[in-house]
């Protein structure tokens, strides 16, 4: 027995060494031959490279007024520790009521997520829930927290077209911009300002370590590279007038243009109906974003630049222009209105028998026949050629994105695409601004600075200067550029404003557009639609010295001078007459509602003009 | 008996003992290290303090009493042991999902720790009894009597359920088995049973978790096809007992026995698959590739070899591992400490302990090899297996040589209950090499 067992000790003796062996040789290949490896993953467990956020640049009205700054939020973390007891499920039950999140939605988020990863629980929440939170450590330890900044739009809905609104980068945009150092989670503009100056505003990251111990509870920090951020971009807008604009048209669906005629500078571009872009940094619920996108009055459409519309009779001034170079049509002949204008078998109306009248006349009434004549003595390819010459069928070149360029229609487009030859009848359509042609709210403005400047206007812009966010020095600034420049007859623009001066003192905008602040000349518009008509007003003003240019349109607001002329002449004497916003409202209602019993009296309403 | 006693103090292992208490050192030192950062924890390596100078004071009984006095009390402890094992079932807390402990007030107790040392001293004496009978030691009716005893407290283990520790009581029957010359047919038998009926649970766990070809997938998961299997093997095992019956041939017993184990094993393996959770299943599956799971059962793992990995020659320092100072490294004071000590000591601290456990292993080795006396010579080897399979699995594990199975380091794991049997098992060699030469 005794020297068996002595052998058999041998043999384990054998298989400890063996055993031995094996563990030292495994100890040498982790410590000595991977231990570079294993050095590297020791540090990567503790020390975490991080990005440090860049502000994103503010944007300022031209008096340095903060439209978009960024206001600093809380947001709530929760880290998954090893405690799955009774415990925990209290808390998750106490901080489900607190944050308002359903108790399995919250189960949900925690479940799937490693120990001691942290899952955001929920951003932007008030400081008084993160005090209550703080205040009572001892019941959510897995709670941590931290700071981030998101967008606030100071003037909600009245800038929401114009700077837009920004969000978390999609698919579809880092596909197109990974190469330009954009990243997963990154905040990126998603319309107007923010969009199209993003990488402007944006900054450049930074980066720091963050040493974590096992529970994720911080240890060190240590910075890398400092962010730089965003600069600061300052617009040429007014935010009293675009605010003021926007209240003013806020319950139709339309656009107001305000413009320094002298530069370009845009003072106020409106459209509504809009959206509070604030909804978008608080985080929007999928069911809202959806019903915004579905609402068919689309307020999402930055109408003055990207809406085309019929031109209507503004369309009178290009006409006269056109006319009055060509010389088919002089100051002083007079043409018969017979309230229409037969045409081979068909019958082109007027809004009245206005008559014989002459050119001032036929400004100042906005008669059709007149202009009728005029389109059938051009022809089309006159009409054309002064069309794209001032302006009309291409983009101004404003720089905002989602511009489009509206349309002059020529034969050749009529024979492609309809294949339909070109008749009269089209030319007296687009002589009076409808049929084929569309212009864009902004167009039609830059044709009244044209006529106001006598021969020339500019590119219109937003953007004024760009200022370094840390030294508030300007980094470079937008000068003006001459868009049309045309030397025509002085005779030319003394006629049209003229005759825009007598639309406002005596003619079509009579009612509507007369301002006792300042001396303005316009242009009322009725595009016919298939609905109620598009009313329209254009002005410029002072008449002596012009500066400003204003063009509002309402879509479906009926006849021209009752709807747009009153907005139009509010927002001069907001600017000439220190009127106040609240007054003019008030005034603004009082003369809707004279009109209308003017207009009834007048057997007006319904007509087109 | 004063005079046996003289004798036998000059004989007092200084070997056993040195090792025995540099590594209860090394171990107090570095819990202090894996708990220095937890406030909850900051008495742990004082609790591992009083527990060793409790169990050197206390083991004085196995210098003063001959150890074959315990041998003859071995049935009575057996008997002990299983009534306490019977009541932890019963009574006993549970503590990571293991019914193992019982509480006498604020003190816990792992019943199945001491039990190892009773299980060794039961076995010694219980084969010992036969020791001039060497035809019945090797006969089937003394195999399955031996193996009927050890099985109680294993199922009782089992039931708890407590695989590791179940895994080192079969170890310690396996390892005295072979050296008191049972029948090697039916070890064999055993170890064919034990890895097919493992692998099946195994691979059924690791398939579910890839996607593999849908007919393999049906071979592997209907039991129908394990049943037949195993009624072939078993068919076949009855032929080739037919052949040995006829012509006694020493290859056809062994083929019996073979292809009776392999029936056995395919059935045993579809129990297991049932009778393992989900988790222990899991574990294997880490045991194959650690990144199966990462922040679950494999995240341990992977801490653990980077803790080893990045300790280099000369370790971080003392207090200065990052993975276990930062709370990476789960568990490193008790199954993961050897984790923390290459992590702060390198691969000379490593090979320093692993230089301590061979000595005292091999010094282990040796007294038996010295020893006379059955009993004696069958509870040093009991000891030895103890201490080496379970060293084995804890530096396995943590290694990545092996599966996770949670068994603590002997004398470094934080932990009085396996502290005091280790120190107790110690004595007791050290009483048997004492009292080596008294009748």
């Amino acid at each position: 027995m005794n020297e068996e067992i002595r052998k058999k000790i041998y043999i384990t003796g054998l298989l400890f060494i063996i055993i031995i062996v094996i563990f030292i040789i495994k100890l040498f290949t982790l410590q000595i031959v991977s231990n570079y490896k294993y050095i590297l993953r020791s540090i990567s467990n503790i020390e975490n490279k991080v990005e440090i956020k860049p502000l994103r640049g503010e944007i300022l009205d031209r008096n340095g007024i903060k439209l978009v700054e960024n206001k600093p939020v809380f947001n709530i973390y929760f880290v998954k520790q090893k405690d799955t007891s009774r415990r925990l499920q209290e808390e998750i039950f106490l901080l489900s009521k607190i944050l308002d999140i359903s108790y399995k939605k919250f189960y949900k988020k925690i479940q799937n997520i490693g120990m001691y990863n942290e899952v955001l629980l929920k951003s932007n929440i008030e400081f008084d829930t993160l005090s209550y939170i703080l205040s009572n450590y001892d019941k959510f330890p897995d709670i941590r927290w931290k700071e981030s900044y998101i967008r606030h739009y100071t003037y909600n809905e009245a800038f929401f077209h114009l700077i837009g609104y920004v969000g978390e980068i999609n698919r579809k945009e880092l596909t197109l911009l990974h190469l330009k150092n954009y990243e997963v989670g990154d905040i990126i503009g998603k319309m107007g300002i923010e969009k199209k100056y993003d990488s402007i505003l944006r900054g450049i990251k930074g980066e720091k370590i963050l040493k974590n111990n096992a529970k994720g509870q911080l240890i060190n920090e240590i910075i890398l590279k400092n962010p730089i951020p965003g600069k600061t971009l300052k617009l040429t807008i007014d935010r009293y007038l675009q605010y003021a604009a926007y209240q003013l048209i806020k319950d139709f669906r339309g656009s107001v243009v305000i413009q320094n005629i002298k530069t370009g500078e845009i003072l106020a571009l409106v459209s509504s109906p809009s959206v509070d872009p604030n909804l978008f940094s608080e985080g929007l619920s999928k069911e809202l974003f959806l019903k915004l996108l579905n609402n068919p009055s689309n307020p999402f459409l930055f109408r003055p630049i990207s809406a085309e519309y019929p031109a209507s009779s503004i369309f009178k001034l290009l006409m006269t222009i056109a006319g009055l170079k060509e010389g088919v049509i002089n100051l002083k002949e007079k043409i018969l209105c017979k309230g229409q204008l037969e045409l081979g078998d068909r019958v082109f109306k007027c809004t009245e028998r206005h008559g014989y009248e002459n050119l001032l006349d036929a400004i100042r009434d906005s008669c059709n026949v007149y202009f009728y004549n005029v389109g059938l003595r051009l022809g089309i390819r006159n009409i054309d050629k002064y069309a794209k010459e001032l302006g009309f069928g291409s983009k101004t070149g404003i720089d905002i994105p989602n511009e489009n360029s509206g349309f002059v229609p020529t034969p050749e487009w009529k024979i492609n695409k309809l294949h339909e030859p070109w008749y009269d009848g089209d030319t007296l359509n687009v002589s009076i601004g409808q049929g084929y042609l569309l212009v864009t709210v902004l167009q039609i403005n830059e044709l009244t600075s044209l006529i106001a400047n006598r021969g020339h206007n500019f590119i219109p812009h937003v953007i004024k200067e760009i200022i370094d966010s840390n030294t508030k020095k300007t980094i470079s600034f937008v000068k003006p550029e001459l868009k049309t420049n045309v030397f025509f007859e002085p005779d030319i623009w003394d006629t049209l404003i003229k005759g825009m001066i007598a639309v406002v003192n005596e003619g079509t905008a009579k009612i509507g557009g007369v301002t006792t602040a300042v001396k303005i000349a316009g242009k009322t518009g009725t595009a016919e639609n298939f609905g109620e008509d598009h009313s329209w007003f254009t002005a410029f003003g002072p008449v002596d010295n012009p500066e400003i240019a204003i063009t509002v349109m309402i879509e479906n607001g009926g006849y021209g001078a009752s709807v747009a002329a009153p907005i139009v002449a509010t927002l001069f004497e907001i600017i000439y007459g220190n009127k106040s916003l609240e007054k003019a409202k008030r005034d603004l209602e009082k003369a809707r509602y004279k009109k209308y019993i003017q207009l009834l009296k007048e057997g007006k309403i319904g007509h087109h003009h | 008996m004063k005079k046996e006693n003289k004798i036998s103090i000059k004989y007092f292992d200084p070997i056993l003992i040195l090792t025995m208490l540099s590594l209860i050192f090394i171990g107090i030192l570095f819990i202090y290290s894996g708990t220095r950062n937890i406030q909850s924890l900051h008495n742990k390596y004082i609790n591992q303090l009083f527990f060793t100078l409790f169990g050197l004071l206390t083991s004085f009984v196995f210098i003063f009493f001959n150890y074959k006095k315990i041998g003859d009390i071995s049935f009575v402890l057996y008997i002990l042991l299983n009534i306490l094992l019977l009541f932890t079932i019963v009574f006993g807390k549970r503590i990571h999902g293991a019914k193992s402990w019982i509480k006498f007030g604020s003190i816990g107790f792992q019943p199945s720790e001491l039990g190892k040392l009773i299980f060794i001293i039961f076995l010694a004496k219980f084969i010992s009894l036969y020791e001039k009978d060497k035809k019945y030691l090797s006969s089937f009716k003394f195999f399955i009597t031996t193996g009927f005893l050890a099985l109680i407290p294993a199922i009782f283990i089992v039931v708890q359920p407590d695989f590791g520790t179940m895994f080192i009581y079969f170890l310690i029957f396996i390892f005295l088995a072979f050296y008191s010359n049972m029948n090697t047919e039916f070890l064999l038998s055993i170890l064919i049973i034990i890895i097919i009926g493992a692998t099946i649970p195994t691979l059924r766990a690791y398939y579910n978790t890839i996607d593999i070809y849908i007919k393999i997938k049906n071979i592997i998961y209907s039991n129908i096809y394990f049943y037949f299997l195993s009624m072939i093997f078993f068919i076949s095992s009855i032929i080739f007992l037919i052949i040995f019956l006829k012509f006694q041939s020493k290859t056809m017993k062994i083929l019996t026995f073979v292809f009776a184990s392999l029936g056995i094993s395919f059935l045993l393996g579809i129990f297991l698959d049932s009778y393992f959770a989900d988790y222990q299943k899991q574990r294997l599956l880490v045991f194959i590739n650690p990144n199966f799971d990462k922040l679950g059962a494999g995240y341990n793992i992977i801490q653990s070899k980077i803790a080893i990995g990045s300790g280099g020659l000369f370790g971080k320092g003392l207090f200065k591992g990052t993975q276990s100072q930062f709370g990476f490294l789960p568990e490193r004071t008790t199954d993961f400490i050897f984790s923390l000590i290459c992590e702060e000591t390198g691969f000379l601290g490593s090979f320093i302990l692993l230089s301590i456990y061979s000595l005292m292993l091999g010094r282990l080795l040796w007294i038996a090899f010295k020893v006379k006396d059955l009993f004696g010579k069958l509870v040093t080897l009991g000891v030895f297996s103890y201490f080496f399979s379970q060293s084995t699995l804890n530096i396995g594990m943590t290694i990545g040589l092996m599966p996770i199975t949670g068994v603590p380091l002997p004398f470094v794991s934080a932990g009085g209950s396996s502290l005091l049997t280790s120190i107790y098992s110690i004595m007791l060699v050290n009483s048997v090499y004492m009292y080596r030469y008294s009748a």
